[in-house]
């Protein structure tokens, strides 16, 4: 059941200062993300191995196409128990599943993917963007979050061998590094939203404001062109392109919707009025069943809910506000989905 | 003796088992290398994701059919009030932490791995090894067998891939 898709109507941030008034190119973009890229023999001295001999593991999988070592180790990152990973661009990939070697105690992950897969994703991404976090942001939706890893991953590809063209040209570069920005914010507003929705429960709800806080921190770095999608590293990007240590410090304390307002302003990066830029929407059919006098509801053919599908509305959820709503999104009885246009138009009021 | 219901095996038990092995166990590797590394806040971080991990596997075990996305998950076991979601509250912050923040993360992460190993009833173990990863790959291809003569359609594998 497609159920009806609405704003949320929940309190929540405050209006503040602009983004800047920068033109909408971003031709830096590939040196940007290039100056937090290692090159192959470093990145895996860094798991005490060369690439001469990764190459003698994968064997004929190397005559495959173009190889890449991606991952952490090649983003500049990783440590002596990283994973080597390796994605291979070939005319005939065998499908989606990786392969793993070892080398080792090293896990080798090894991915093939077809020649034009890059391209395809460029083609699908949105082309309109603004100034915004001293870089370029997308208009329009980013891609689901496995292709933001994928592009992340291929952004910081490092090559096997010199004579290798990189993953993407800097013109592609540029508008994939726009969507892995949009991807950041709208984590942000629904890692915020979460947060506001968990506020009837009290405490539990600080730990979500923390995980809202650092996601600020992680648009400042994909705007800063470390854009290697991997939670775990985030306090190392931070610091190596140079974000305030004491703002880093505030966002990961973030205990309520006040303080990201704050961080958000000296971030410089636009408010955001978290419950404007949701939508609610029915997330899997639901069924009305009477069971032994009882009104139940069958959740997506598989959970039962006491009450009746008309309990769960959202539009009745959200108005009500407290801990229904949550236990609602809680049960998967609804989704959150960012309202791309709504956050079209705070990206283009504060480059305006 | 006591028997266990095939379907729920099948479904729910082998479905968090499956994220164990591939969502917290590669964490927790994690964070013992960064804890080798003396990388501290790397490794705090890496028990967050731990922890994380746990609430998925034990949402998973209780029916949660979503993929471990963070927003989501968070408001899903947080409203649960789970003893797992009770540990990631008393994580420290990853930011300028020393040693003796990881090693209490660490500690907490493994609380969280203990709530995990006492809901599971069966583990793949070290899947992502040497030794591990054939015992998994037979454990993978015994569970297909098992959900064909239960009628019920292939594991879906679409969140673990990258």
């Amino acid at each position: 059941m497609g159920a009806q898709v609405r704003k949320t109507g929940l309190p929540g941030g405050s209006g503040g200062p602009s983004g800047g008034e920068h033109s909408a190119i971003d031709a830096g973009a590939g040196q940007r993300i290039r100056a937090y890229c290692c090159d192959i023999d470093a990145a895996l001295t860094r798991v005490g191995t060369r690439p001469a001999a990764v190459s003698e593991l994968l064997g004929s999988i190397r005559d495959d196409g173009p190889a890449f070592l991606v991952g952490s180790l090649a983003a500049g990152l990783g440590n002596r128990g990283s994973d080597i990973d390796v994605n291979v661009f070939c005319a005939e990939p065998t499908g989606e599943a990786p392969m793993m070697f070892f080398l080792g105690q090293t896990s080798v992950d090894v991915q093939l993917y077809a020649t034009e897969e890059s391209r395809r994703i460029v083609a699908a991404l949105a082309t309109d963007r603004v100034a915004f976090a001293g870089s370029v942001c997308a208009l329009g939706p980013p891609p689901e979050l496995k292709t933001q890893r994928r592009i992340s991953r291929w952004l910081t590809a490092c090559p096997f061998t010199s004579s290798q063209a990189p993953v993407f040209e800097d013109a592609e570069a540029e508008l994939a590094l726009a969507a892995l920005v949009r991807g950041a914010l709208e984590n942000l507003v629904r890692a915020g939203y979460a947060a506001l929705v968990l506020e009837p429960l009290g405490a539990a709800s600080e730990v979500a404001w923390r995980r809202a806080g650092r996601a600020v921190i992680e648009t400042l770095a994909r705007g800063r062109g470390d854009v290697f999608i991997g939670e775990k590293w985030l306090v190392a990007r931070a610091a190596r392109c140079g974000v305030d240590r004491a703002l880093v410090r505030r966002a990961f304390e973030v205990s309520c919707s006040e303080e990201l307002a704050g961080v958000l302003r000296t971030a410089g990066l636009p408010q955001l009025e978290l419950s404007e830029l949701v939508s609610l929407a029915g997330a899997a059919p639901l069924e009305e069943f009477a069971l032994a006098g009882r009104s139940w509801t069958l959740l997506g053919g598989a959970r039962l809910l006491p009450g009746s599908p008309g309990d769960l509305s959202a539009e009745r959820l959200a108005s009500e506000g407290g801990p229904g709503l949550a236990e609602a999104l809680a049960e998967g009885a609804l989704a959150v989905a960012v309202d791309h246009h709504a956050l079209d138009e705070v990206l283009r009021s504060c480059a305006a | 003796m006591r028997s266990l219901d095939a379907r729920w095996f099948a479904e729910r038990a082998t479905a968090a088992a499956w994220a164990e092995a591939l969502v917290i166990q590669p964490a927790f590797e994690d964070v013992h290398a960064a804890l080798d590394a003396g990388d501290w806040a790397t490794c705090v971080d890496c028990c967050f994701e731990t922890v994380l991990g746990a609430c998925f596997v034990l949402a998973v075990l209780d029916g949660y059919n979503g993929a471990p996305v963070e927003a989501d998950l968070l408001v899903r076991c947080l409203v649960d009030g789970s003893p797992a979601a009770d540990l990631l509250g008393r994580l420290p912050h990853g930011h300028e932490a020393r040693g003796e923040d990881a090693r209490e993360a660490v500690a907490i992460s493994g609380e969280a791995l203990a709530l995990v190993e006492a809901a599971l009833p069966l583990r793949v173990e070290r899947f992502r090894t040497p030794e591990g990863f054939f015992p998994g790959v037979r454990a993978a291809a015994g569970l297909e067998k098992l959900r064909t003569r239960l009628g019920l359609p292939g594991f879906g594998w679409r969140h673990f891939t990258t």
